[in-house]
């Protein structure tokens, strides 16, 4: 058997009918598992490195190795799913309560923490990791229903692991939830299996709001597959509009349980306000404020500039649906008034990856230097992280 | 023709429209819900600030003339209930469209005058911006200012059958909220409204 069929196991094509399970292995798993385990070392030593050489004050007595991976946002999540959801409010955070996060991963480290002694926080890291690694295959597989070489996929996976910040994948953060469902939704609306992209999809947008944006790529997906036509007449194919209908389900269901215990439905964008400051705000208002600032603001204009010009790539390779995805979400990070955790934001947009990978690839001299340049934007965000740096955030 | 295969046709054409009526279903369910959600939702940090500052109100009763003064230190800050970001030195700067007081007078009061002194945040890049007092609920006054005659005052003749409740729940609403760092008009990125600095309780006869 040759290589190429080797790779084909984890393969798109709805044809795929043979699982060479070695070949798979090999050629794939194992891979995607040395990019993922290395780069989480690499990124822990970083942070042992920096809490031993920078860090003004030694960590506190009962510190582990993984405490490295709970940092800002982490209480959060794990007060939700220790305690459910509450309206009290921070007392260092005026209006800062536990319901301005989704509840897709907390119920998810909450159902399995009776396999680590009801230890929530080494639960949220290994149900991060354990996404991280499942979204990496599912990312593989996407790029290869794509259309990309084995390598190039392999690299759109290593590329994730190596980009600023990517330390929240293996975080107590839901990140890499909503990476796995966000790859899984589009991977199974590609393939026309609509009641596990709907699936995944109701659950992506109780993972975090934006998650609701999955509808631009399947409203995207349905035009180029059925045209406008078919989009206006939705009965003569309703099957294909059953990720659409179900992508709000979880977060109308989020919104119903909160006006259902606190009278309202828009109890997470309210303490996101009163607590942290954040509502929406025009992109053509907060971008040129974001550019005129200094500091955090002023790159998180930068970076999400950034994206929007990678986003370009999809277009020329013809992922329109996908171009719509990124597109639209970069647009809403340029729309929230709060600048901090763009680069993160900006981290799950795996078709952006993907693309940048698929350009790298034939020239491994390029690929190599961009490679390593994100490696140690990586690592310096990282020791931000380590040094609970605002810049990390 | 085959029998069987119209038969399987015609199956198929069964389950598209049940599918597509359940979907349908789905998507009244979700308009109806966000109806609900949109109409009866209330912004529930507000409702508790609320809450808390006419628990205060009640255990501090003011009678005219009195002076209520709002800023960093000061001691009626107690009284602002949701929409207001922490008092800054001499005021205090609404957040949202919407912010409250919360006053408690005693019952049968006399015909009560509020006189608030107050400065919007009209800035060069939008020089104007419409206050609206409302009393429990009922419009007292609109206030319009320009830049850059940011600061004055204005006065709300309480209805008397409102300074005999005792209660008195003033919801003051701009406009809109600006912030003069998104303006390019200052470093202060938050989002503002009217700055209140203090409410004159005056008797309304008198005053005349």
């Amino acid at each position: 058997m040759s290589r190429a069929d080797n790779v084909r196991m984890l393969d798109s094509g709805p044809g795929a009918s043979s699982w060479d399970a070695a070949g798979s292995i090999r050629q794939v798993l194992l891979p995607i598992g040395a990019i993922f385990l290395l780069s989480r070392a690499v990124l822990l030593l970083v942070g042992v490195l920096t809490a031993a050489q920078i860090a003004p004050s030694p960590e506190p007595a009962g510190h582990t190795l993984l405490s490295y991976l709970c940092r800002f946002d982490c209480a959060w999540y794990l007060s939700v799913a220790q305690q459910g959801y509450s309206t009290v409010e921070s007392g260092a955070q005026p209006g800062a309560t536990n319901l301005g996060f989704y509840p897709v991963f907390p119920l998810l480290v909450r159902l399995v923490s009776g396999l680590f002694n009801a230890d929530l926080l080494h639960t949220a890291i290994a149900v991060s990791n354990a996404c991280l690694y499942l979204a990496l295959i599912y990312i593989y597989r996407y790029a290869r229903l794509l259309g990309a070489e084995h390598n190039a996929a392999l690299l759109g996976a290593g590329l994730l692991c190596v980009l600023p910040q990517s330390i929240v994948f293996s975080a107590a953060y839901s990140e890499s939830t909503f990476l796995l469902l966000l790859a899984v939704a589009m991977f199974y609306l590609r393939r026309e299996n609509y009641l596990i992209a709907g699936i995944a999809a109701a659950l992506l947008s109780a993972t975090r709001a934006n998650g609701i944006f999955f509808i631009v790529f399947a409203v995207a997906w349905l035009i180029r597959s059925v045209g406008v036509r078919g989009l206006l007449t939705p009965w003569r194919a309703p099957e294909k509009i059953v990720p659409i209908v179900l992508a709000p389900m979880g977060l109308l269901v989020f919104w119903g349980y909160c006006f259902a215990t606190t009278g309202d439905a828009f109890a997470g964008p309210s303490t996101m306000y009163h607590g942290w400051g954040w509502y929406f705000s025009p992109p053509w208002k907060e971008l040129p404020a974001m550019l005129r600032s200094d500091g955090v603001a002023f790159l998180s204009g930068m970076s999400s500039l950034g994206l929007l010009a990678c986003s370009l790539l999809l277009l020329r390779q013809r992922c329109y649906e996908e171009f719509a995805l990124c597109a639209a979400l970069i647009v809403l990070m340029m729309s929230a008034a709060v600048t901090g955790s763009l680069f993160r934001y900006g981290l799950v947009l795996f078709p952006l990856w993907i693309a940048l990978a698929r350009e790298l690839a034939p020239r491994p001299v390029l690929a190599a230097l961009s490679f390593s340049i994100l490696a140690l934007l990586n690592a310096l965000m990282m020791s931000a992280w380590t040094l609970h740096n605002i810049i990390a955030i | 023709m085959d029998t069987a295969q119209h038969h399987r046709d015609l199956g198929r054409a069964w389950q598209r429209r049940l599918l597509f009526a359940a979907l349908t279903l789905i998507v009244i369910g979700y308009c109806a819900a966000f109806a609900l959600f949109v109409t009866r939702s209330q912004d529930f940090l507000v409702a508790r600030y609320n809450e808390q500052a006419l628990d205060f109100s009640r255990a501090h009763i003011v009678s005219a003339p009195a002076k209520l003064s709002f800023g960093l230190g000061e001691l009626d800050n107690p009284r602002l209930g949701g929409g207001w970001h922490a008092p800054d030195p001499g005021g205090a700067w609404s957040q949202t469209v919407d912010a409250f007081v919360e006053i408690v007078v005693p019952r049968e009061h006399a015909p009560l005058l509020l006189r608030f002194n107050a400065t919007t945040a009209v800035l060069k890049q939008r020089p104007k911006m419409k206050v609206k007092a409302f009393i429990n609920g009922v419009p007292a006054i609109r206030w319009v200012r320009y830049d850059p005659d940011a600061s004055g005052s204005f006065d709300v003749r309480v209805p008397e059958s409102e300074a005999k409740a005792g209660r008195l729940e003033i919801r003051l609403r701009v406009d809109h909220t600006a912030s003069p760092f998104r303006l390019g008009a200052g470093t202060d990125g938050r989002q503002l409204g009217v700055l209140l600095h203090s409410i004159e309780l005056l008797d309304a006869d008198m005053s005349r």
